[in-house]
């Protein structure tokens, strides 16, 4: 038996950050980097109990043997997922984080339509908009 | 004759100190455990940052490597207690199958001790190999070899695959044949020289608390007995026992164990029942009391843990009383007429345990 | 080879892997004394009461230090996100090499004495 290192899968991970706030040693840890964000994980800091795997809604954290450097090097967070901003289809502005699939996913189900995939000025804008029109129309019925 | 300091400790360093006065001949007068030196305040840790049980109970297990199971168990017990959540039978199984397979490895790792202490390193090294075997299994149930990080709030953490139990029991039965051939060999090596060695007498009145040491001086109490929890009352078992309250009772009372607590848990992976591993619901029952203690009978002695927690389930206070802070005691009164040179083996017999002791 | 155990306030689960390795390593022997160390293994979160022990603790330039488990990496679950209970222990911190796990292993130890001391752990 050997020790086992935390692994996500990126391709399966939505962001919902559900190891991060059950990590009981905060070996999973959530940062910024430029306009993108990143789940990282400290074998340092790790206990190794695998309750990110039990949480994890997507069944996308799961176990690899560790590398060669996490046993023996001075322990560093390493980058488990990147989760790129998503960009908004008005003004092209950069906000939030989350893989592509999940704003797509919402895009197609969500029923005030693509409002919700627009960035909070843009949002605000269209919100506005369609509230004034609709009382516009009640006021001519 | 001033107070001189003997280097007492595991065979790894720096866990406790004993502090003796001994006349002309070498011979104890008085003595005393000083031993705070892994304390990690880990009750006070707990209420100021870890609110939440359900990462509470990884704190907790880490107050002690030797018995961490137990001390999950007594935690997570008196949450489900305060809560009012209703274990399933299944994780009741598995976690009693665990208490019992730390109860050998605990022992079989104080034998060790002992024999390390009397300077016998055959003995020992047959002893550690009990610590590896039962530590094997429970790489099978558990995954881990110290930390099984079985016990969760409301049940397991994860469930153990039928193969794994399978292959568990197969491993069991060897150990036990290798135990039942090491106690011949604990009394021909040490009986002689252990026995009459630094006597814990009861004088008649009940000792404080429960454990081996206590048992080996003419107690019968042990919480699986009187306050019985998981399947404790529908298990077959003896609570063994001496009177002499010497080093060789402590010894024979954990060697007796050692084979007790193999036959429960073949007993147990005989008829682990299906079903799920985890209560339904982990939230406060309407009703619920909100406070609770729980007792468990640790490889060491009675465990208990006390929490009270909020209505969203967080933890406002939470106690610990560990099975040493009996022992420590009787440590203190038997290593008196004992001659210097044998205070690291009485002490080894009493098998202290200084991480939990004063953990809170 | 000497081995210098400095437990800063283990649960002593990483002290039983050690006790382990005892074993499955002959070659292995524990001193006491800082000037024999030829390697020197750091286990646990730092407490109060071995503050004043470990700063007395003098490792000879060049030996190895090898930190290992949770604690003795990073205090792990004893030094919350808050940084509230911040006194991780310097010891060669810098330059230590680490055995991550709680605990690690005793044949994860083994593997990272030998390559830390170019096979020299038998």
């Amino acid at each position: 038996m050997s020790t086992q290192g935390v692994t996500i899968d990126q391709k399966l991970c939505d962001g919902c950050w559900a190891c991060i706030r059950s990590c009981p040693s905060a070996a999973l840890e959530a940062r910024s980097a430029g306009r993108a964000a990143e789940i990282t994980w400290n074998a340092g800091r790790c206990l190794f109990c695998r309750r990110c795997e039990a949480v994890c809604p997507k069944e996308a954290a799961g176990r690899a043997p560790l590398e060669g450097g996490e046993a023996g090097a001075p322990a560093e967070p390493r980058v488990l997922v990147r989760l790129s901003a998503w960009v908004c289809p008005q003004c092209g502005a950069r906000f939030g984080a989350g893989p592509r699939r999940l704003y797509e996913g919402i895009a197609a189900e969500a029923a005030e339509g693509g409002r919700l995939l627009l960035c909070p000025r843009c949002r605000q804008r269209e919100t506005f908009r369609a509230e004034m029109v609709g009382k516009g129309e009640g006021d001519r019925c | 004759m001033s107070p001189r300091e003997v280097t007492l400790r595991f065979e790894v360093p720096e866990v406790y100190r004993l502090v003796v006065q001994a006349d002309g001949d070498g011979v104890i007068r008085e003595a005393r455990v000083v031993g705070e030196f892994v304390s990690r305040q880990i009750g006070t840790l707990v209420k100021t940052h870890y609110a939440d049980p359900h990462k509470a109970i990884y704190v907790v297990e880490r107050l002690c490597g030797a018995c961490s199971h137990a001390h999950t168990l007594a935690f997570a017990s008196a949450v489900e207690k305060a809560l009012g959540i209703e274990v399933p039978l299944r994780a009741l199984a598995i976690r009693t199958l665990g208490a019992e397979l730390e109860r050998i490895q605990s022992h079989a790792f104080s034998l060790s001790e002992i024999a390390t202490a009397a300077g016998c390193h055959e003995l020992e090294r047959s002893l550690w190999g009990v610590w590896q075997g039962v530590t094997a299994i429970l790489v099978e149930v558990s995954e881990s070899r110290v930390h099984y990080g079985l016990n969760g709030i409301g049940g397991l953490t994860r469930d153990v695959p039928p193969a794994a139990l399978r292959k568990a029991r197969t491993m069991l039965a060897t150990l036990q044949a290798s135990i039942q051939a090491l106690r011949g060999e604990f009394d021909r090596t040490l009986g002689e020289r252990l026995a009459g060695l630094g006597v814990w007498s009861s004088q008649g009145e009940e000792l404080p608390g429960t454990g081996p040491n206590q048992r080996a001086s003419g107690s019968r109490r042990d919480v699986r007995k009187d306050r019985p929890y998981l399947l404790y009352a529908e298990l077959p078992f003896d609570v063994p026992a001496r009177e002499e309250g010497d080093s060789l009772a402590r010894v024979s009372v954990r060697l007796e164990e050692l084979l007790q607590s193999c036959t429960m848990a073949e007993e147990i992976l005989k008829s682990i029942p299906a079903g799920a591993i985890q209560a339904e619901n982990v939230d406060a029952a309407p009703g619920a009391t909100l406070t609770a203690a729980m007792s468990v009978e640790a490889p060491r002695g009675e465990d208990r843990h006390t929490v009270a927690l909020s209505r969203e389930g967080e933890i406002r206070a939470f106690t610990i009383r560990v099975p040493t802070e009996d022992s420590i005691v009787g440590v203190a009164a038997a290593l008196v007429g004992v001659p210097e040179a044998d205070a690291r083996l009485v002490v080894s017999s009493f098998d202290l345990c200084m991480s939990c002791f004063g953990g809170t | 080879m000497n081995v210098r155990v400095v437990n800063l306030g283990s649960c002593n689960g990483c002290e039983l892997e050690l006790l382990d390795l005892l074993h499955l390593e002959p070659g292995l022997r524990l001193c006491d004394r800082d000037d024999e160390a030829e390697v020197v293994l750091v286990t646990g979160v730092l407490t109060e009461a071995n503050r004043a022990r470990a700063e007395r603790v003098k490792l000879r330039p060049g030996v190895p230090v090898l930190r290992i488990g949770s604690c003795g990496i990073s205090q792990g679950l004893f030094l919350p996100p808050d940084g509230a209970l911040d006194r991780v222990p310097d010891l060669g911190r810098s330059a230590a090499r680490v055995v991550v796990g709680c605990p690690p292993a005793s044949s994860e130890i083994a593997a990272a004495l030998r390559s830390l001391c170019g096979g020299g752990a038998e």
